[in-house]
């Protein structure tokens, strides 16, 4: 949203339901059967997985001009050791990282079931994977939190950007200003845009919207997408226990990005 | 008496060109044989299709290659362990809209039933719920007319014509249950989508198109239905297009927006908003089935 409000071309507030200014999902079936001229919902898992590194490839060779793509899918080869995301097709990825234990939560109520339990373990599961065949998604594999971090951050095929969701919380600007510059260092960077983005993609404002018109991304099973937009949820939804299982699974990559800071904070718990 | 040359005389023994529903017939037959490795004069080369100003190709992962020759009908080539099953599965979908497309004929992404004679079709994203919305009306008694692919024919002075489709429904696993359809043989093994049984079709007379609808899911907490106006209407018809890929590919500018702005003419357009909550799937279909036998 802060993307598509900076680059819109209105003065207006971007609609949430208008396409924007990603190419839609990674994992779009209407892309996967727009590009590949192919149902993939008529394709076996490992032959729609096989062929689906040439979607990209061919989204590129149509128009090679830059364009955002959101992905869920941690980086990964296939059994033929191509990449799922080839380098050719790809510019820089913008890594969002936010602590897993408000991931955990922000998952439970995205999911729809609020079990933290369950929102936990699967933070921890190195089989996680996305979606049911008969969404409009591909299924998308994840493997566990610190595993998908790793996968993408620790790469060094495509150059690599991340950003902590926290910090975009504490000053939106800085860090809108630094995806820009790492993914389009061609756009002049305005600040009257980047002020405009902020004010428009304010957490509240979007979840007022969704409130008034719906939102087309949100899951089925969720009651809003845009729940709280807060770091720190984590303790009051988490048990001591829930939290135990998150650090020990994940506590190598918390303290890379600074999310196990120090022990008082976890003791204080 | 005027004295006629040869060319009149052959002129006049000349038969008629196949139009319309013929025409696609006619084009649309299909034989096992060679299939060439890449398409002469191609436009466009995929990794998984070519086409070209009269022909198309389509290479799946499974082995299975299709080649299409306007006036030629279509060729396929199958590994030994290809399944008899896949290859109308696949020759249904995207080579039957290909060749729609490069005989005039415009599909559309869309699952359709017919009531009081005319064409009610829904289109919508890949997984929006065309097909699981077309079984649903089945049991509140409309018969289907296409699942998937409906072709439309612009040829005629006046009106938008419908081909019924192939009469096959496919669902998922999860349609099924939602639709109380019964499952009938597994489009393919390892695929948890089935070819519903004891769905009744419409015969094969085509019929004029009357209404599309838009399937839309933002909606959270009822189903809202909205006629489309302006040029609101050339955007939706645009993204039904089956394959438009393939459209582009082959269709002159001028073409495509002569026969969208037919088509958008001739037919009224709504778009059906409804939460994706199962529990209110039942309420939906009530009201978009009051809004089609409104319109009948």
């Amino acid at each position: 949203m802060l993307l598509a409000n900076y680059f819109s071309e209105s003065d207006d507030p971007h609609d949430i339901n208008a396409p924007g200014v990603t190419n839609g999902i990674a994992s779009s079936r209407w892309l996967f059967d727009t590009f590949l001229g192919v149902s993939s919902s008529d394709l076996l898992p490992d032959e729609w997985r096989a062929i689906q590194p040439w979607l990209y490839t061919e989204i590129v060779a149509r128009d090679p001009s830059p364009r955002w793509m959101k992905v869920h899918d941690a980086r990964q080869r296939l059994q033929d050791r191509r990449f799922l995301f080839p380098r050719e097709a790809s510019g820089t990825v913008i890594y969002i990282i936010r602590n897993p234990l408000d991931v955990a939560v922000s998952n439970a109520f995205h999911d729809g079931h609020g079990d933290m339990a369950r929102a936990v373990a699967k933070l921890c599961d190195p089989a996680t994977t996305l979606s049911k065949p008969s969404s409009t998604q591909l299924p998308q594999f994840l493997g566990s939190w610190s595993a998908h971090v790793a996968s993408w951050v620790d790469q060094t095929d495509i150059p690599v950007l991340v950003v902590r969701y926290e910090d975009m919380l504490a000053d939106t600007g800085r860090e809108l200003e630094r995806v820009i510059r790492a993914a389009r260092p061609d756009v002049v960077i305005e600040p009257r845009q980047i002020a405009r983005a902020i004010d428009y993609a304010r957490f509240e404002k979007l979840a007022a919207a969704e409130q008034a018109h719906g939102f087309h991304e949100a899951p089925r099973k969720a009651e809003r997408f845009f729940r709280k937009g807060q770091a720190g949820d984590w303790r009051v939804h988490l048990s001591a226990a829930q939290v135990d299982q998150i650090y020990a699974h994940h506590l190598a990559m918390m303290t890379r990005f600074g999310y196990a800071t120090d022990q008082i904070d976890r003791d204080s718990y | 008496m005027q004295k006629l040359c040869k060319r009149d005389i052959a002129a006049e023994q000349a038969p008629e060109p196949l139009r319309g529903q013929e025409l696609l017939a006619a084009e649309t037959r299909l034989v096992e044989g060679e299939v060439p490795s890449e398409l002469d004069g191609a436009l466009v080369t995929t990794p998984t299709y070519a086409l070209s100003h009269d022909a198309f190709m389509l290479s799946l992962p499974n082995g299975l290659r299709f080649h299409y020759q306007r006036g030629a009908g279509c060729t396929y080539a199958r590994r030994a362990d290809t399944l008899d099953a896949d290859i109308p599965l696949f020759f249904n979908g995207s080579v039957y809209g290909a060749i729609a497309w490069l005989n005039g004929l415009i599909p559309l992404h869309a699952s359709s039933i017919i009531h009081r004679g005319r064409v009610f079709a829904f289109t919508g994203v890949s997984g929006e719920g065309k097909s699981t919305l077309a079984a649903a009306l089945a049991g509140e008694g409309f018969t289907l007319f296409s699942d998937d692919v409906l072709v439309l024919d612009v040829s005629a002075p006046v009106g938008v014509v419908a081909f019924p489709g192939h009469k096959q429904l496919k669902l998922w696993g999860d349609a099924l249950k939602l639709t109380n359809q019964t499952a009938g043989d597994a489009v393919r093994d390892g695929i948890d989508k089935f070819y519903a049984r004891d769905v009744s079709f419409a015969g094969r007379d085509p019929a004029p198109l009357g209404v599309l609808y838009d399937l839309k899911s933002v909606a959270t907490d009822a189903a809202n239905i909205e006629r489309v106006n302006g040029m609101a209407r050339f955007n939706m018809l645009r993204a039904a297009y089956y394959r438009p890929h393939f459209c582009a590919a082959i269709a002159e500018s001028k073409n495509f927006f002569a026969y969208t702005s037919r088509i958008a003419g001739a037919i009224d357009m709504f778009t059906f908003d409804r939460p994706r909550d199962k529990s209110k799937f039942r309420d939906n279909v009530a009201q978009l089935a009051a809004h089609i036998r409104a319109r009948g």
